[in-house]
C-alpha cells in the first residue's frame, strides 16, 4: 500500500517536471526541473529492489551531471541570455504527435501479456549490492574493463575539445 | 507489491515520450543532450522493472542498466565539452542555428 501510494508521487513528480523540462523558456530553470526528473527515478529503483543503482542514480545524475549541464549553461549564455526568447511555446501539432506516439507505445505495453512472476515480498529480498559486485566482477568483468577505458577516453576527449588552444 | 508491470512500463513510455518531444523540439543545445538523458532514465526504469519481475536473475537488468549510465554520464560530459566548443567558435548553441551541414 505504502509503496503504490510512494510509486504514484513519484511518477507524478516525473511527468509534471519532465513537461516543465522540455516547456520552461529559461534554461535555469529547465535544468532544475531536470534535477527534480533525474532524482524520481532514484526513488522508483529503491521501491523496486536496486538500492545501489538509486544511490548511483543520485550521486550520478542528480549531484554530477546536474552541477556539470548548469555550469555550461552559464558558460555558454552570456548575461541575460538565459533568458532566452528563441525557445518556441509547444505548438499544438508537436503536442498531437507526442500524444500519439505516448499512446502507441502505451497501447502496445497493454496489449502484450507479459510473462510475469510475482516478486518476493521485499523484507525476504536480500540486498543486491553484494550480488552486483560479485556479476560485475565475474561475469561481466570484460564490459566493467571497457567501460573504465571509454571513461578515461571521455575524460581525455572533453579536456582536449574544451581547452583553450 | 500492488504495482504492476504494466504500470512502470507505461511511466516510462511517457518519460521517454516526453524526452523525445524535448529533443525534437527544443533549441539550446544543453536542454536536448538533457532531454536525451531523460529518454536514458526511462530506459533504466524499464530494466529494473523487467529484472524486479522476472524472477529468474533479479541482478541481470540492474547491471545492464549500470553500463547504461556510465555510457549516458560519457556522453553528456562529452556533448557539454562540445556545446562550450561551439559557442566559443560559433557564438550560438541554438541547434537551428547550427546549419552549416544543410544543402
Amino acid at each position: 500500500m505504502v509503496e503504490t501510494v510512494l510509486f504514484y508521487v513519484l511518477a507524478a513528480i516525473l511527468i509534471f517536471f519532465s513537461l516543465k523540462v522540455v516547456t520552461t523558456k529559461n534554461l535555469f530553470h529547465s535544468v532544475m526541473a531536470a534535477f527534480a526528473v533525474l532524482m524520481a527515478p532514484a526513488g522508483i529503483f529503491f521501491l523496486f529492489n536496486a538500492s545501489f543503482l538509486g544511490v548511483t542514480q543520485i550521486l550520478v545524475y542528480a549531484g554530477a551531471v546536474t552541477i556539470l549541464v548548469l555550469f555550461v549553461v552559464m558558460l555558454t549564455t552570456a548575461g541575460d541570455a538565459y533568458k532566452v526568447t528563441w525557445e518556441k511555446p509547444p505548438t499544438v501539432w508537436s503536442s498531437i504527435v507526442l500524444i500519439l506516439f505516448f499512446g502507441v507505445l502505451g497501447f502496445t505495453i497493454l496489449s502484450i501479456e507479459w510473462s510475469v512472476t510475482d516478486p518476493a515480498p521485499l523484507d525476504k529480498i536480500r540486498p543486491v549490492t553484494e550480488g552486483l559486485a560479485n556479476r560485475l566482477f565475474t561475469d561481466y568483468l570484460l564490459p566493467f574493463e571497457v567501460a573504465s577505458v571509454l571513461i578515461l577516453a571521455t575524460l581525455v576527449g572533453a579536456i582536449v575539445l574544451a581547452r583553450k588552444d | 507489491m500492488d504495482i504492476t508491470l504494466n504500470q512502470v512500463l507505461v511511466l516510462a513510455a511517457a518519460l521517454f515520450a516526453i524526452g523525445l518531444y524535448g529533443a525534437l523540439t527544443r533549441k539550446s543545445i544543453v536542454i536536448v543532450v538533457m532531454c536525451v538523458e531523460l529518454m536514458f532514465s526511462a530506459v533504466n526504469i524499464n530494466l529494473v522493472a523487467f529484472s524486479f519481475y522476472s524472477g529468474l536473475d533479479a541482478l541481470r537488468g540492474q547491471v545492464f542498466a549500470i553500463f547504461i549510465m556510465v555510457v549516458s554520464a560519457c556522453e553528456l560530459g562529452l556533448c557539454m565539452a562540445i556545446a562550450i566548443m561551439l559557442y566559443r567558435n560559433r557564438e550560438t548553441v541554438a541547434v537551428d542555428e547550427l546549419d552549416v551541414m544543410k544543402w
